[in-house]
């Protein structure tokens, strides 16, 4: 689904700024559930457990079709094509960390999580066609919406259901 | 290696001649006139080419898109080049405001970007946060 409910613009400017400050809302949350499972999928839950599903936090982060790096000024912790089994030993140290910002670029939708210790998760998006129909990554919002960013340079908010949710970690 | 540092920004005004993927859409890209200047490649990195408004084509991509998109680069001039610490990731500016973006995306030992000259000498980014110049292999005539 392209388009948005609240009335938002995708292709508006603004109206990313107005998304990109609900997705702000993660902001003081800390993550736990980090969670790798095939290729470069991960998925990240942000705040207390849901009490309809306490397997998934009040905000979750799906990173998708992107590539995408967790770094520090100093050092690349991992890296979206790094080995399986670095990913699943590495992807874990994402949680207890406390996300202190979220920035969403124009047009790329690429995307910046910042976290209390200084290190900062970045997707990279790679596929800029609309026609892929591929999604980049997702913010699940606390209402029981999603944020969609993809397919290209088209996002949206849509209803969360079962085809959008992403396996969790356990 | 201090005398190499210039030999980047020395390509600023030379236009692109060839641009081309691999059928994994790694990037080379000719830089040069009628004779080659330097050559980018990507080794282990993502990479996208877009303007301020409008991606335009990277490395996820169908195969055949990309081969098209990349038609129209040669031509362009570099205008720059920006890395940024401590991934290496690189942004190459041309004079139509278009950016060529490049995001490394392993951390295990693979190098990320080179580029290289005609008389061998070449910059290579990675693995980690290394980045440095080699010169030619005394074992080549």
């Amino acid at each position: 689904m392209l388009g948005t409910d609240d009335g938002m613009d995708m292709m508006n400017p603004d109206d990313l700024a107005r998304a990109v400050k609900l997705l702000n809302g993660v902001r003081g949350l800390t993550a736990w559930g980090a969670h790798h499972s095939v290729g470069s999928l991960v998925s990240v839950e942000f705040g207390e457990p849901r009490t309809d599903d306490p397997a998934r936090g009040r905000y979750g982060l799906f990173l998708y079709q992107t590539a995408w790096r967790w770094e520090t000024d100093q050092e690349i912790l991992m890296s979206s094509e790094d080995p399986p089994a670095t990913l699943r030993e590495t992807v874990p140290r994402l949680n207890s960390r406390t996300v202190t910002a979220v920035r969403v670029e124009s047009p790329s939708l690429s995307a910046r999580f910042d976290f209390d210790d200084g290190s900062r998760l970045r997707t990279f998006t790679i596929r800029t066609l609309a026609e892929d129909a591929t999604e980049h990554w997702m913010m699940f919002l606390p209402d029981n919406r999603v944020f969609v960013a993809g397919p290209g340079g088209h996002w949206s908010i849509e209803a969360a259901n079962q085809n959008n949710q992403p396996e969790v970690g356990r | 290696m201090t005398g190499q540092r210039d030999r980047i920004p020395s390509l600023y005004g030379t236009p692109v001649r060839r641009a081309t993927v691999d059928d994994q859409n790694a990037l080379t890209v000719e830089f040069g006139g009628s004779e080659r200047a330097a050559v980018f490649t990507t080794i282990a990195s993502a990479w996208r080419w877009e303007t301020a408004d409008r991606m335009i084509i990277a490395s996820g991509d169908d195969h055949d898109a990309v081969v098209a998109a990349l038609s129209d680069l040669p031509g362009q001039t570099l205008t720059g080049v920006r890395t940024q610490r401590p991934s290496a990731a690189a942004l190459l500016s041309f004079d139509d405001d278009s950016v060529l973006l490049v995001f490394p995306v392993t951390s295990d030992g693979s190098e990320y970007w080179s580029v290289e000259f005609p008389d061998g000498w070449a910059f290579t980014a990675g693995p980690g946060t290394d980045a440095g110049w080699d010169g030619p292999d005394p074992a080549d005539p």
